[in-house]
């Protein structure tokens, strides 16, 4: 009895060391399937709810598909478009005709220039298509001239002191040639120019 | 080079005063504030350059930072943060796997979209010149001549070749200027940075809350492509990055309020100081956050002496704007768009054109997309923490007091050259990008909101454990 008692309790330990392992592996890959099922299952379905609130309602709000398609999608079309498009370049097609002949000012002047712009009138006789409206702004011509300084006669109580100090005439429109001492001279008018107040810088320049 | 190099001193000069308010920021935060932190510091030295009309330079700007760099490092010990053990526990905190195991599919979903958003957007910014009118006529030419001319008072002030803006807090202007000092040939360096720290810094104080990365990753990219928002962060004005500043200081208040860790507390304070040294109006906010610090004082009869700092920080540099502008009232004066009226304005028919229109404003589909309804869903859910945990109010009050703060100072302008009309119909749905960053923060940390997403973190986990 004693003997059997002695045996009998090692054998059930074996017993269930044996058998613990095997019900606990079974167990334990029911758990690893169904987990990764339900891993699988669960990220398909968020995934999908995410895509369906995105799609079917997020983007369906009028500023939200405004940024969809224009801020996003249009500037990346655009971007890898023109992706050559040099500083100037991008400056032109953002404030049209308005940079393009800034710019040629001010690669035709020195920096110290004193330039005398055209009225308000004579800008808005141009065809709307050269966008220069900017050019009636002080601050926004600053902007691209800057250093050289713009002087409006319609500014006269800022700009009077700077008046005597004019080294070059802005033409737009084929108008500004009576400000020039020799603008009678001049043959062959342009649409869009800048010409030195001084006929000897000019000949210099030629 | 020299871009790089002045552009790497912004970040070191941000995270060192970051590391000497508290070493234990984390990384993430430290990329979220290194950027605000030193450029509004940048900013504000250039000014002080300015009070005595000293021409600035880059080289004397330099020698300043590595000057202020130095002494951070050496009377903030931040040099102790260079150990190797230091560095060595640092990584294997960063590395949990405990943390690995909070990030699933939907994390990785949201953060890819927000990323590609961020990208195009900043591809964007640096792609285009600046163009938008205000910056073109105020922020971005007066930059040029501050860099040119090196000093803030320079001829496009005196000749009046520089629109309203010229009068604004000069944080924005004088960024701008140091890009443009730098070589940049554009200084939309400065908006496109703003807005990636913006989007870590949503993201890293939603995660800091809730501690659920999949909770602040959605919110981040929800409130991110609030359109106006996206729309103003792509060009180069003031708005956008203001309400960076001012929405984090609230937020950072609202982290303090709710971990009483200081660390938080005077990182908020730093950046009201610069929402308020970039845009006058950061001081309705200023307003909000110390009605907020009273009555929190009232409540707990602690911390007055650091409720007092808090107070001095916010409005040391917006006061010596003032002063500033006191001192060269003769030439600023004819840049001074408004004027305050001294009495309380109880016009009727203005209030009642004011309230609508504002209205009318915030609750823009197109401008804010889904802000405004989801404010409210915000607010209904937040009732039951409110009434049974007494939590969670103060936000909201906050968003609310600002709102009205708006309504109330423009009431109280007198518009020198523009009408009411044209300001809140133009300009109004600037004034909001605060609140629509608030509240988005608001909804993401509600407690309800908070249980959905524990619960969808624990379904959405690759590894065994769950969370119940």
């Amino acid at each position: 009895m004693k003997y059997s008692n002695k045996l009998a309790k090692p054998l059930n330990r074996r017993q269930t060391m044996k058998n613990k392992p095997k019900k606990q592996n079974l167990k334990k890959n029911e758990t690893k399937s169904s987990s990764l099922f339900r891993f699988i299952i669960s990220n398909a379905i968020t995934l999908l709810l995410l895509w369906v609130l995105i799609t079917g309602f997020i983007l369906d709000i009028n500023g939200y598909k405004w940024m969809k398609d224009k801020l996003i999608t249009a500037n990346i079309e655009f971007m890898q478009k023109s992706k050559d498009l040099n500083f100037e370049e991008r400056n032109e097609v953002k404030l049209g005709y308005f940079f393009t002949y800034l710019n040629y000012i001010n690669n035709s002047t020195p920096e110290n220039a004193v330039i005398l712009m055209p009225s308000d009138s004579v800008i808005k006789s141009v065809d709307e298509k050269y966008r220069l409206k900017n050019l009636t702004n002080r601050a926004i011509t600053t902007y691209v001239i800057y250093p050289r300084k713009a002087v409006y006669k319609k500014h006269f109580p800022l700009d009077s002191a700077l008046l005597k100090q004019i080294t070059h005439v802005a033409i737009v429109n084929y108008q500004g040639y009576e400000n020039l001492s020799y603008g009678t001279l001049i043959s062959k008018k342009s649409m869009f120019a800048v010409y030195p107040t001084d006929l000897s810088q000019l000949k210099k320049k030629k | 080079m020299l871009q790089y190099f002045g552009m790497l001193l912004i970040y070191l000069l941000g995270s060192l005063i970051l590391l000497t308010i508290s070493k234990k920021f984390k990384p993430l935060e430290i990329l979220a504030y290194s950027f605000l932190l030193g450029i509004g510091t940048q900013a504000f030295i250039m000014f002080l350059f300015s009070i005595p009309n000293v021409k600035l330079s880059l080289k004397s700007l330099f020698i300043v930072d590595l000057i202020i760099i130095v002494a951070i490092t050496y009377f903030g010990k931040v040099y102790k943060l260079f150990s190797l053990k230091h560095i060595k526990q640092r990584i294997i905190s960063y590395f949990d796997l405990n943390q690995i195991n909070k990030y699933n599919l939907l994390w990785l979903v949201c953060f890819g979209m927000a990323a590609f958003i961020v990208f195009t957007i900043s591809k964007k910014n640096l792609f285009w010149p600046t163009f938008a009118t205000d910056s073109l006529s105020s922020f971005d030419v007066f930059a040029k001549g501050i860099a040119h001319e090196g000093k803030l008072l320079n001829s496009l002030i005196l000749e009046r070749r520089v629109g309203y803006g010229a009068a604004y807090p000069p944080l924005y202007s004088l960024s701008l200027a140091y890009a443009l000092m730098l070589g940049f040939s554009s200084s939309k360096i400065i908006p496109t940075l703003f807005f990636i720290s913006l989007s870590i810094g949503l993201y890293s104080t939603i995660k800091k809350i809730t501690n659920i990365p999949t909770l602040a990753i959605f919110f981040t990219l929800i409130g991110i492509i609030s359109p106006e928002l996206i729309a103003q962060s792509a060009i180069n004005i003031t708005s956008v990055p203001q309400a960076i500043y001012a929405s984090l200081s609230v937020i950072t208040l609202m982290i303090w309020s709710k971990t009483k860790d200081w660390k938080y507390f005077y990182l908020s304070a730093v950046l009201m100081a610069f929402s308020c040294f970039i845009r006058s109006e950061g001081i309705i906010y200023l307003g909000a956050v110390s009605l907020f610090l009273l009555t929190n004082y009232i409540k707990t009869k602690t911390g007055l002496k650091q409720r007092i700092i808090y107070f001095l920080i916010s409005i040391f540099p917006f006061l010596m704007w003032q002063i500033f502008l006191a001192l060269n009232i003769e030439v600023m004066d004819k840049f001074l768009q408004v004027e305050i009226l001294p009495y309380l304005n109880t016009d009727k028919e203005q209030i009642v054109k004011i309230w609508s229109l504002a209205f009318k404003v915030i609750k823009s589909k197109e401008y804010y997309g889904l802000t405004y309804p989801i404010f409210w869903i915000a607010i209904f859910l937040n009732t039951y923490t409110v009434i049974k945990k007494k939590d969670h109010f103060w936000i909201g009050g906050i968003i609310l007091s600002v709102f009205f703060g708006y309504l109330i100072l423009i009431n109280q302008l007198t518009l020198r050259s523009d009408s009411i009309e044209n300001i809140i119909n133009y300009s109004g749905k600037r004034f909001f990008f605060g609140i629509i960053i608030l509240s988005w923060y608001y909804l993401a940390t509600n407690t309800i909101v908070i249980y959905l997403f524990h619960k969808l973190e624990s379904l959405l986990r690759p590894l065994k454990k769950q969370i119940s």
